[in-house]
């Protein structure tokens, strides 16, 4: 799938201050070119997911003739595994996941940060501790911290991060330390300018190979060397790093260094922080700042400078630190340091700004008015005035508004995930059996929310089946766990499926086969038979097999929009009394990835005067009585309300919206559900073929109604 | 703002700061005129678009000279979830000072791509004095809101005064009808709400940069152009845009009468409603007839003259015991009779093999289908119809006689031929299904007869024999036990629970209730109307609302019971 134009990419190939248009994912591209990457590899997810996308689609015209290697990791792990070329060579690399990656990286990582790095490696992680996140909020600071990997966390502004993502690499290089670079979702969408530098090629690449690996027996993580490494970490290359981030002044200041009051920031809260000042008189849009003021803005939160903080706090009264999130480290290694050189100043942190959770505007407004009528108590009044007026339109809002109801997010239209859980929610209903339903993490994981409730646990990736092993043995329920095939590859093979046939656990495991990684927005996958780079993949993996070889038995293949077919083996396998693990693979290919396939090839065929039948559902209006029984069984954003041509019934009725694709979903579900007999589908022939008419004809002499 | 990441604390004092300073005197800071940054916030629906619309935004500020950036919060993007592009652009490519979130009371165009969506961002407080703000009035319903049994939408009129509340430059219109009437496709209307934003007092941008956007997107160049220009036009005309209204207007009943006496086939049908209104008209008064006039319409299309006589006997009897019970109805407009009447007219005409037989094979119906489905004249076109028939639906056509004898009186005997379907897939198209429909359609002329209508009978009575006794006992909460009426939807199972619902309802529910609310220990009215909404949540609710009424009970009990103890 292709994620961005021609003329897009062809930006990459820009050479010294010429303007590039994109979002954050292409700036972040075209600065590892421009510091002279020779790998990428990683594995797709929010918010980085449009990274991968754009190593895609810029490999062939631009990656692959620099001589980039490129790979889409089978999970987080072999994409840290990957840097150890950085460890052996004089080779640059980047590798890229969602921030949950970092803990399934984690063991490679702590090995590749002891041995080191010898040309520079940075991990862009995509920190993603929003409101809006889809993952467990957690910070990447605690563990790339316990690893000893320098952090970058950059201000919002795509020239500050092009430019940070080239320092960073250089301090990669400085320190021997693979570097933790975070890209948050605002940052990674943000779509805007930057100028850009040439790009450098790789020494070593794809084209131009080293002859020979040189050996270093020092690398092996064993006895006497590990003590070295830890060593040579702490106490060579992470201070090479502070003293590459303070003569490059990684850490910017704002404000006047002679000011009484200081605040400190980190990423996004530089901007945040910036715009609640301008509110109060103190800031301007320019990034001029108050002379009372002085801001300290850390582009890099690991390692942090005893030597920095210390320069910061000389003849300050007062200093405030807007961290975001828990654990708060920065707070407490400033405070250690404070502690230690007996700073004598009021420090504040979480105890004025609010300690959990993304530090949006409206919770950070009132915590920055507080500090600053502490520390500028002749401003009082104006921060008063200029707080309350802003968080008022809130509030009057809210008091003329009902809360505005949630919008969840939901499977697709013709989606063939739905229809499994359409079944298994109409099973419940039908039987009043309800069982214990171990999601795992993919687009089904919106089965646990509306209209189905499915996924009792959601706990990590390949986990789901896992999760249910000792509850498998002590609930009366049984246990059904749902997988996708991306899921399944990247780690459920091993840690849910081997686990429970080594451990004789009684589940039905269904298999959601559709052939791509969808979550993130399509990318391949092993069962996809291509690579990132759409190149043909020699083994052609297949579910199945890789099952049956592991010795399961009970292995069924069903296509899921056929109700009946389905539902029968689902509640076969279910219900097998021998216990044990059976699957079912549920086999129907991601409509997303269907519907642009066939959609322009119906197209042409269309104007090539060919033969197509075009499939739509409808509802009939009159029929319809506006229970939504099946919109509680189906959730298609397809099938949606209009008003009824009944004016005696109060009811909205259900309708189809021109979206549909005719996947039959709602049909089947009227039926298995026992619902009602409103719908129907409509076959039109398109290019009728003339002896099609003669019977068309014929037969609306009998059917009137229809010719009429 | 500043060329080299790590730049010199120099740059930043001295003479901006010094002229800013200056400034300050006159113009309240962080507003007015020294003001550059203009902040625009866009409510969106993921995958309608929203994402090329805000491409073209800063695309067109570029060409226009502007520095611009667009920040999205996909969350699960392409999966129907709210999306919102935060826009922040000034006059030149100097770079700015970005916020990356949107400030509460700090947005100076609010757009929404939805109506929904726009009340979001409306609640959320971003709105800033003197703003602009757009919206489409289009609604894409949320799974939430689609769910519950009839009517669980948001009541957006609320969001539409709110707009009008918070700033005087609203501009609301209905995007998709506009284009539409345009003669373009309804994803254009995202080109309509560009051109508005341009247009807008907070830009008032010439259009050709905007234009350049969207050619160069090379996304159905042509028509997105047009729509834009219309949006242009639209504001920078200065027409005022009102929002069409949410609800149609009720059109007068005798206009009503006619649209539906078109409908009837025969002219028998003709004379027969229109006598029927005439002595309906005059049992009645006119206050009734709107709810007749439908009424009358749908019985005898559902079965005869006769039947509509029955069906008017039965409101009458409503209505005088609602005279009788509760004197002074008028100035409340009858609410027991009217929802009787409403009800009773939707469950005398249930949906039984014949009547969906009847309806699926209109000329009707083909022809809003041909419409509907974009079929010309001459094209091959089958609709295979998702039947679900099941035995008690079959059985039901029988004469009543025969079925008892053969199931029991009870129902007791044969009970798996009650549980079996028959789910089948028939062309409605074809002669075979086309005729086979007309067959069973053609069965409504032994109705009367039939098992299934001697049933509904029965259950019918038994509502309104609970309306009676509520107009006898407790008639404040009569109109509750007529409004409940509504419960009764669905087909096979869903039915049986919805009904299942209504006899808690009226028969265990209400009474507790009118207990209550004789003791004085709560708000009938309220405690009534707010079970009926549990119960008509989705059929099988009637529990949940009995135990929220016995939530109730216990509170005031355990209040009494604390009243009594304080006075000890």
């Amino acid at each position: 799938m292709h994620a961005y134009t021609e003329s897009d990419i062809a930006q990459l190939q820009f050479g010294e201050g010429q303007v590039l248009y994109g979002d954050g994912a292409l700036v972040v591209l075209k600065s590892l070119l421009q510091s002279g990457i020779s790998y990428f590899g990683g594995y797709p997810g929010a918010p980085t997911a449009n990274l991968i996308d754009a190593v895609a689609d810029a490999y062939e015209p631009v990656l692959k003739p620099m001589g980039v290697y490129v790979e889409s990791s089978a999970n987080e792990m072999s994409a840290g595994a990957m840097m150890t070329a950085s460890a052996f060579a004089e080779i640059r690399g980047a590798v890229t996941w969602k921030v949950l990656g970092n803990s399934v990286a984690s063991d490679v990582l702590d090995h590749i940060a002891a041995i080191g790095v010898k040309d520079g490696a940075m991990i862009i992680v995509g920190e993603d501790y929003g409101v809006a996140s889809t993952s467990v909020a957690m910070r990447s600071l605690p563990w790339a911290m316990k690893s000893g990997m320098p952090v970058i966390d950059p201000r919002g502004d795509l020239q500050i991060l092009s430019d940070m993502v080239m320092q960073g690499m250089e301090m990669s290089k400085i320190s021997g330390l693979p570097v933790v670079f975070l890209l948050r979702p605002q940052l990674s969408h943000t779509h805007g300018f930057i100028r850009t530098k040439g790009n450098r090629r790789a020494v070593f690449n794809v084209k131009d190979k080293i002859a020979r690996v040189a050996k270093d027996p020092s690398k092996t993580p064993l006895p006497p060397n590990t003590q070295q490494h830890e060593r040579s970490k702490y106490q060579e290359r992470l201070p090479k790093a502070e003293k590459f981030l303070l003569e490059h002044r990684l850490n910017e200041r704002f404000g006047s260094p002679k000011a009484k009051i200081g605040l400190i920031t980190h990423g996004f809260t530089c901007n945040t922080v910036m715009r609640i000042l301008s509110a109060f008189g103190l800031a301007n849009e320019d990034g001029w700042v108050d002379e009372r003021l002085d801001i300290l803005q850390l582009n890099v939160i690991f390692p942090l400078s005893e030597r920095q903080v210390l320069e910061f706090f000389e003849g300050k009264e007062i200093v405030l630190l807007v961290e975001e999130g828990k654990p708060n480290l920065l707070e407490q290694s400033i405070r250690s340091i404070l502690h230690r050189s007996r700073v004598p100043v009021a420090f504040h942190g979480q105890d004025i700004v609010p300690d959990v959770g993304e530090l949006t505007p409206d919770r950070l407004l009132p915590a920055l008015a507080q500090f600053l009528e502490r520390a500028l108590p002749e401003l009082g009044e104006t921060v008063q005035r200029e707080t309350a007026l802003r968080l008022q339109r809130k509030e009057m809002a809210e008091k003329m508004l009902e809360p505005v109801t949630p919008r969840v997010p939901t499977f697709c239209v013709g989606c063939p995930e739905r229809p499994v859980f359409s079944q298994m929610k109409i099973m419940e209903e039908l039987s009043g059996e309800v069982d214990f339903h171990a999601g795992d993490v993919g687009c089904y994981g919106m089965a646990g929310l509306a209209p189905f409730w499915m996924a009792d646990s959601n706990i990590g990736m390949g986990a789901g089946l896992a999760a249910a092993a000792a509850l498998s043995e002590m609930t009366d329920q049984k246990v059904v766990s749902v997988i996708g095939d991306g899921t399944l590859w990247h780690s459920g093979l091993n840690s849910s499926v081997v686990n429970a046939l080594y451990n004789n656990q009684n589940a039905t495991y269904v298999v959601l086969d559709n052939g791509w990684t969808a979550m993130t927005g399509h990318h391949e996958n092993p069962t996809t038979g291509q690579t990132l780079t759409g190149e043909k993949t020699r083994v052609r993996m297949k579910i199945e097999e890789a099952l049956r070889g592991l010795g399961i038995r009970k292995v069924e293949k069903e296509n899921p929009y056929d109700y009946r077919k389905f539902t029968k083996k689902l509640k076969r396998l279910r219900e097998d009394p021998e216990g044990g693990l059976r699957v079912l693979i549920s086999e129907a290919e991601c409509q997303l990835e269907r519907q642009r396939r066939i959609r322009p090839k119906r197209q042409k065929d269309i104007a090539a005067g060919k033969r197509v039948v075009v499939e739509r559902l409808g509802v009939d209006d009159e029929v319809c009585v506006g229970d939504h029984a099946c919109i509680r069984f189906n959730g298609c954003p397809s099938l949606t309300l209009g008003e009824s041509p009944n004016r005696l019934r109060e009811s909205k009725i259900a309708t189809i919206d021109h979206q549909c694709v005719g996947c039959g979903v709602c049909g089947e579900v009227a039926q298995a559900a026992w619902l009602c007999p409103s719908f129907y589908k409509v076959s039109v022939v398109i290019n009728t073929p003339w002896y099609e008419r003669i019977v068309e004809k014929i037969s609306g002499m009998f059917v009137r109604a229809k010719a009429g | 703002m500043k060329k080299e990441a790590g730049g010199s604390i120099e740059a930043n004092e001295g003479e901006k700061g010094l002229s800013f300073m200056g400034s300050q005197d006159q113009e309240r800071p962080g507003s007015g005129s020294q003001r550059r940054v203009v902040r625009i916030l866009i409510g969106t629906v993921g995958g309608q678009g929203g994402g090329l619309l805000t491409n073209w935004l800063v695309r067109g500020f570029y060409y226009a000279g502007w520095f611009a950036q667009s920040i999205g919060v996909l969350g699960l993007a392409q999966r129907s979830g709210t999306v919102t592009y935060y826009v922040e652009a000034t006059p030149g490519l100097e770079r700015p000072m970005i916020s990356v979130y949107a400030h509460p009371g700090d947005v100076d165009l609010v757009v929404g791509q939805e109506l929904l969506e726009l009340g979001r961002l409306l609640r959320g407080g971003f709105a800033a004095p003197g703003c602009t703000i757009i919206g489409n009035v289009y609604r894409y319903y949320t799974t939430l809101e689609k769910m519950p049994a009839g009517d669980g939408t948001y009541p957006v009129e609320q969001i539409m005064t709110t707009a009008k509340q918070l700033t005087d430059d609203v501009y609301l219109l209905d995007a998709a009808g506009t284009v539409r009437a345009l003669g373009l496709p309804e994803l254009t209307s995202n080109a309509l709400l560009l051109g508005m934003m341009v247009a807008s007092r907070k830009l008032r941008l010439a259009p050709e940069p905007f234009r350049r956007a969207i050619e160069e997107s090379g996304v159905d160049t042509e028509r997105n152009l047009r729509s834009f220009d219309e949006g242009y036009r639209l504001v920078s005309q200065g027409g005022a845009i009102l929002p069409p209204p949410v609800r149609k207007e009720p059109v007068s009943w005798r206009d009503r009468a006619a649209e539906l006496e078109a409908r009837l086939t025969s002219s028998g049908q003709v004379q027969a409603y229109r006598r029927l209104l005439r002595g309906a008209e005059e049992t009645f008064g006119g206050w009734l007839m709107p709810i007749l006039a439908e009424a009358v319409y749908r019985l005898l299309d559902y079965q005869d003259a006769r039947y509509v006589d029955e069906y008017i006997e039965r409101v009458r009897g409503i209505w005088e015991a609602e005279r009788r019970a509760l004197p002074g109805g008028e100035a409340r407009d009858w609410p027991v009779t009217r929802y009787f009447a409403r009800h009773l007219a939707v469950w005398m005409t249930y949906e039984d093999a014949p009547r969906v037989a009847q309806l699926k094979t209109r000329r009707e119906r083909f022809r809003k289908i041909k419409e509907n489905f974009g079929i010309k004249k001459g094209q091959k076109f089958v609709v295979t119809e998702y039947l679900d028939p099941d035995g008690p639906q079959l059985y039901g056509i029988l004469p009543a006689r025969l079925v008892r004898a053969l199931i029991g009186k009870q129902g007791e005997r044969f009970k798996r031929l009650q549980n079996v379907k028959f789910p089948m897939r028939l062309k409605s198209t074809s002669v075979t299904g086309y005729a086979l429909l007309k067959l069973i359609a053609g069965c409504r002329a032994w109705r009367r007869r039939s098992y299934r209508h001697r049933q509904e009978m029965e259950m019918m009575e038994r509502w309104e024999a609970a309306v009676y006794r509520a107009l006898r006992e407790w008639p404040s909460l009569a109109e509750f036990a007529a409004q409940a009426g509504d419960l009764v939807k669905g087909y096979a199972h869903v039915r049986e629970r919805a009904l299942q619902d209504l006899w808690m309802y009226v028969e265990r529910i209400l009474p507790r209730v009118a207990r209550l609310d004789q003791e004085g220990a709560a708000d009938g009215r309220a405690v009534a109307q707010f079970s009926l909404k549990i119960a008509g949540r989705e059929a099988g609710k009637g529990g949940e609302a009995l135990s929220y009424v016995e939530d109730v009970e216990k509170e005031r009990r355990s209040v009494s019971a604390r009243a009594v103890s304080t006075t000890r």
